[in-house]
């Protein structure tokens, strides 16, 4: 006998408003965020980047490696997280000749489609983990395809680590660039990033009364070891949309090291006997669902996780954003409309909207 | 011993192919120290030589490169791009320094304290714990500096193209404008 709480649930669709989405993400996260919200940019009305570069950023330099996917790979790390100077960093030009690129072969929505678009970009004075520079190029890089400067909200000067933002007294001190990436500030940046997106929102619930759902992955990305993803995803449901009101769907990208079953790797081996103690805080802790349970907002959150050694490494459960999940490293699609973890979030999103029926 | 609380003064020579030299000759030691309980027919030594290699010949490139585009465009942003280069280097690896004399200080108080403990298992196990975290700190000493030298390498080599790009625009330009 299974136990219907050891079951995890099918996602289903809820009524919804069309083409009032939204997407937001940390670190990986906003990168991926970048790359999902330009690649279906038809579907969202705005998006909201914690410390995450530009469009392919890490494809900026063929020329680091002999190999396509170790150039992409050290181009990631070399340029589009950490580079030494701003000259450095991605260059912004190159970068939208990519976008057009794609724009023009199909694998993106139409990039007019920005235009309108309400940006929230944050990048920590103290980040060590992506350089404060990186982040202004993807300010920069928005701002060439017709993002109005006055639809991008960029805050580039408190003085956080690599981190999203929260006013839990628990959390990390507000400048550490450590694990679990979750910083007090006394402020909640993902209410910050909502009402940037959504304007004037009503204040957020004490105790949310809808429900966190937990639901099977695997059918979105076909079970396919290579997409990196977890066997649970999870949504938050507020009460008013479960009592039938029209909701507006914003996916949560948590960043490395904070998937729900992310485990650290100490000498190349899975540390399973001293689980870290996060687990699901960006998830229960972040303050999107008590935001979203006053303003009929589902918060979708996909999971990524870790794997290291043999053909897929991605240790700390990263979101790609440099091609370890493409099929063929020398032609990487992790920027696509067919990219397996763009794919599987969108199909999540068609499933909450009931666009896949 | 006294321990730096500011980063050194951005240096004005360059010595840092001196320094590459040594920082790559210590990434091939300790891993070979390393390699020793590997498995006969692993292939890792054999790709790290490859990586280092491919650092040493982009190295050399990129000193070749970086005389040319002096010669051809000596302006002030690219020197001072270069000097902010040196600087922001010097500084990572004075952290890299800085991080490497803390865990030694924090072994070395746990070297002091070991005779606090009262049974025989106790002593062992706090005397292997000091072995393993001196592993741990020269790994993680060896692989900062190492990510620190392949991304200097690489990111230096994107710059170097990105200034090779501009020149060759702005020669077209002049082409261009001449009569």
């Amino acid at each position: 006998m299974v136990y219907a709480s050891q079951r995890a649930e099918r996602l289903t669709d809820y009524p919804v408003r069309q083409g009032q989405h939204s997407i937001s993400g940390l670190s990986s996260g906003a990168f991926m965020t970048v790359q999902l919200h330009i690649a279906h940019s038809r579907q969202f009305v705005g998006a909201g980047i914690i410390a995450g570069g530009p469009y392919r950023s890490a494809e900026s330099y063929r020329g680091g490696a002999l190999l396509a996917a170790d150039a992409f790979t050290l181009g990631a790390l070399a340029i589009g997280m950490n580079p030494l100077i701003p000259a450095m960093a991605p260059n912004v030009d190159d970068l939208v000749g990519l976008a057009r690129e794609v724009e023009r072969d199909r694998l993106i929505d139409p990039l007019d489609g920005l235009a309108g678009q309400r940006l929230y970009i944050f990048s920590g004075r103290s980040d060590c983990v992506v350089s404060p520079a990186v982040v202004g190029r993807t300010r920069d890089f928005y701002a060439r395809l017709g993002v109005r400067p006055q639809d991008i909200l960029y805050d580039g000067d408190v003085d956080a680590g690599h981190a999203i933002i929260t006013d839990n007294l628990e959390d990390s001190p507000l400048a550490a660039n450590r694990p679990p990436y979750i910083n007090n500030g006394r402020f909640m940046q993902s209410h910050a990033i909502l009402r940037h997106i959504y304007g004037d929102l009503n204040p957020p619930a004490e105790h949310p009364a809808g429900r966190l759902i937990r639901f099977d992955q695997r059918e979105f990305f076909d079970g396919e070891r290579r997409a990196s993803m977890s066997e649970f995803g999870y949504a938050y449901v507020p009460s008013g949309v479960l009592a039938g009101e029209a909701a507006r769907v914003h996916i949560a990208l948590h960043g490395c090291k904070q998937g729900y079953n992310y485990v650290n790797y100490v000498r190349g081996l899975p540390d399973t006997a001293n689980q870290p103690p996060y687990g699901n805080r960006y998830i229960t802790t972040t303050g999107y669902n008590e935001i979203a349970e006053t303003n009929d907002i589902i918060v979708l959150y996909p999971q990524a996780e870790g794997s290291d050694g043999g053909a897929l490494q991605n240790p700390d459960g990263c979101w790609d954003w440099w091609g370890y999940s493409s099929p063929t490293p020398r032609n990487p699609d992790y920027y696509s409309q067919n990219a397996i973890q763009i794919r599987a979030i969108h199909r999540m999103l068609a499933r909450l909207t009931g666009d896949d029926r | 011993m006294t321990s730096q609380t500011t980063p050194p003064e951005p240096i004005v020579a360059l010595p840092l192919a001196a320094f590459v030299q040594t920082a790559l000759t210590a990434t091939e030691r300790v891993p070979e120290t390393a390699a020793a309980v590997v498995p006969a027919g692993a292939e890792v030594p054999l790709r790290r030589t490859a990586l280092v290699n491919a650092i040493a010949a982009r190295s050399a490139t990129n000193a070749v490169a970086t005389v040319e585009l002096l010669s051809a465009r000596p302006t002030p942003d690219v020197i001072g791009e270069l000097s902010a280069m040196q600087a922001a280097f010097v500084r990572q690896l004075w952290k890299i320094d800085q991080d490497w004399r803390a865990g030694m200080m924090r072994i070395v108080e746990g070297a002091l304290s070991l005779r606090s403990a009262n049974t025989l298992s106790k002593i062992m196990e706090q005397e292997l714990n000091l072995v393993g975290q001196c592993g741990d700190l020269t790994a993680t000493y060896v692989t900062s500096t190492a990510a620190l030298i392949e991304n200097t390498s690489v990111g230096y080599s994107f710059w170097l193209s990105q200034k090779v790009k501009e020149m060759h625009a702005a020669t077209a330009a002049e082409a261009q404008g001449a009569p």
